[in-house]
């Protein structure tokens, strides 16, 4: 049978995607340092200060321009090797991949654009925090929304969720992290990483999902689930 | 020619007769027979003479060590003697079944890794002496030479063939390293023998006669060799696999070059948690927290079928002060637990019991004030239209309770 709905896959970055958090790499390498950071999230998990507040305030604390940093991370931050040919793949089938990241965006195309090539780097559909880069060189977050998180990743997904069953896409969600919750339950189908914290979160809350370790087992499952028949 | 070969041989031979009676004749009837072997063969193909090797044929070889090992149609090839059990199952019993006889030892062809059954006569050991004599006169395709360079490397480093030939394609400084034993003159070699144990210095002195004796009496015989070796090169079939793995070795380095990182699935597992997912935990915590209290409010003063007695005061009071004593409340808490829209109808209760005691009213209302700064305008209009709604369900729940009082 042919597929009548779209199929649309929404994934995290950091973490997921990523051999580690970016974010976190730039502020505890060339920011505040990680025993800093430690103890700003201590302030933040006694209320004194709010999580908007304290993520500024680390990445603010990075002392490399636009560029260093972009080099920086292209240095040092790894993708999933499977994560090309399933983006291939999806573009093949007509499937809408949709990043939402906690990060932000320009550094997360500057990685896709070393592994995945300049056209999918600049098409490939992100929705994340934006930075605001200065004259001199520095820049600062720019949050995607006014949510104490900063970008709440289920406003995203909410929209085609509350549209009518005959209307609403497949959605598919991949995450590694509790942050990635919220946005699950928008969806119909979680792939939860192998081994991190998401998985014991769906298991409390029965959620069902499916384990993956990298792309390739997503790729797998996804030919199952809407390609089979 | 053939007159002057067999007298060397002789000669070899009564000079074994003499160190050792029994043992020699043992070793003479083999090297005869090895040597008769090797003339009839050239007989039948009208060719000169290959390498043989120098070394002489043992009873018994350990696993892993380095050995020559002869097939039909193919020089003197350098191998390793496998353990039956590193090889696979079927690779062994396709060998055994075609290899009858009970002589056979059990080798892995260097750097193919092919196995195969070689007959004991077939099989002499590959010293470190003899590959360096290989490696100073040329005397195999450059292919072995190569894989005998590998092979002294490996035995210096104390390391195995497959880690020597991967270093092999690491910068040129290992490079160089790798090449400073076949460009070693003469004198460093003399130097080097001090260092080796007794027995070896033997071979090395009966090697260097044979080398004087060679280039003093046959010098044409050098360059028949070469000739051989090239043509070798040229015939055996062995080099053409060796171009794809070089090339693979090639991406490998081509990779390294680019200085991308690289992905470790478990060194991403290993990650430890992030700020946000951090941070996500632990609303989580709250947001399960106060929602517990909102059903339990909720339950007690709000039932449709259950009015608040006084034994659910004390609870209520505890309640209340938790709410009151927790830090950290924003907006996203109240709207998701709608903790906001509870006590916008708790204000508006009466008669609550125990209200003297614990001052609940004046609590509510000080609790909604607080609650008002952190909800948006937006969600307090929205209140504010469904507060008529409200009210007519208090008026009802306060008609009813009035009638099950006078009751």
């Amino acid at each position: 049978m042919a597929q009548k709905k779209q199929l649309y896959v929404f994934s995290d970055f950091d973490g997921t995607i990523t051999l580690q958090d970016s974010n976190d790499y730039l502020t505890d390498n060339f920011g505040m340092g990680n025993a800093n950071r430690v103890n700003l999230n201590q302030q933040v998990l006694d209320g004194s200060i709010s999580f908007r507040d304290a993520f500024a305030k680390m990445l603010d604390s990075v002392h490399l321009s636009y560029d260093e940093a972009l080099e920086v991370l292209k240095k040092n931050v790894a993708i999933d090797p499977s994560f090309k040919p399933f983006y291939e793949w999806c573009k093949s089938q007509d499937i809408r991949v949709i990043i939402l990241s906690s990060g932000m965006e320009p550094f997360i195309r500057a990685l896709f654009e070393q592994y995945l090539g300049k056209e999918e780097a600049s098409s490939i559909e992100i929705v994340s925090n934006d930075i605001n880069v200065h004259p001199d060189g520095q820049w600062n977050i720019v949050y995607h929304d006014d949510s104490h998180f900063g970008h709440d990743k289920s406003l995203t997904i909410r929209p085609y969720a509350q549209l009518p069953e005959s209307k609403r896409p497949h959605m598919v969600y991949c995450g590694d992290g509790v942050s990635d919750l919220s946005a699950a339950k928008e969806t119909e189908h979680l792939f939860a990483k192998k081994g991190r914290d998401l998985i014991k979160y769906c298991e409390r809350e029965k959620i069902s999902f499916s384990e993956f370790e990298t792309f390739a087992d997503i790729h797998k499952d996804l030919q199952k689930l809407f390609f089979s028949s | 020619m053939m007159v002057a070969r067999t007298r060397s041989q002789k000669r070899k031979l009564e000079e074994i007769n003499n160190q050792k009676k029994i043992k020699t004749k043992k070793k003479a009837t083999g090297q005869q027979t090895s040597n008769t072997k090797n003339l009839r063969d050239v007989k039948k193909k009208g060719k000169q003479l290959a390498y043989v090797p120098r070394t002489s044929p043992r009873k018994s070889y350990k696993n892993g060590e380095y050995v020559l090992a002869k097939m039909s149609s193919f020089p003197w090839w350098p191998a390793r003697v496998a353990s039956q059990k590193s090889i696979p199952t079927e690779v062994r019993e396709r060998l055994k079944r075609n290899f009858r006889m009970d002589n056979g030892i059990f080798v892995q062809f260097l750097p193919s890794r092919d196995y195969a059954i070689i007959s004991s006569s077939n099989v002499l050991p590959l010293t470190v002496d003899e590959s360096r004599f290989i490696l100073d006169h040329d005397l195999s395709t450059k292919y072995i030479q190569k894989t005998v360079g590998l092979i002294i490397a490996s035995v210096k480093r104390k390391v195995s063939f497959s880690d020597v030939e991967e270093d092999e394609f690491e910068p040129e400084n290992t490079r160089k390293k790798l090449q400073k034993p076949i460009e070693k003159p003469k004198k460093e070699k003399i130097e080097a023998t001090p260092k080796i144990d007794g027995g070896k210095r033997l071979k090395n002195e009966k090697s260097s006669a044979e080398i004087s004796q060679t280039s003093k009496q046959r010098p044409s015989r050098r360059s028949a060799r070469v000739r051989m070796a090239t043509d070798n090169a040229q015939k055996s079939p062995s080099p053409i696999p060796s171009p794809k793995k070089t090339a693979k070795k090639r991406v490998r380095f081509a990779g390294s070059l680019e200085e991308l990182p690289k992905f470790s699935l478990e060194y991403q597992l290993a990650q430890p948690i992030s700020t946000v997912d951090m941070y996500a935990q632990v609303h989580y915590i709250r947001f399960n927290t106060l929602l517990y209290y909102r059903y339990q409010l909720q339950e007690i003063l709000l039932s449709y079928n259950h009015y608040p007695q006084e034994s659910d005061m004390s609870h209520v009071h505890q309640i209340l002060e938790m709410i009151e004593n927790f830090s950290a409340i924003n907006s996203e808490l109240l709207e998701s637990t709608k903790l906001y829209s509870l006590f916008t109808l708790l204000v508006k209760l009466s008669d609550i019991p125990l209200d003297e005691k614990y001052d609940f009213s004046s609590r509510f209302s000080t609790l909604l004030l607080q609650f008002q700064a952190f909800v948006q305008p937006k969600t307090m209009t929205s209140n504010v239209s469904t507060a008529p709604i409200g009210k007519n369900a208090q008026v009802n729940t306060e008609a009813a309770r009035p009638s099950v009082i006078t009751t």
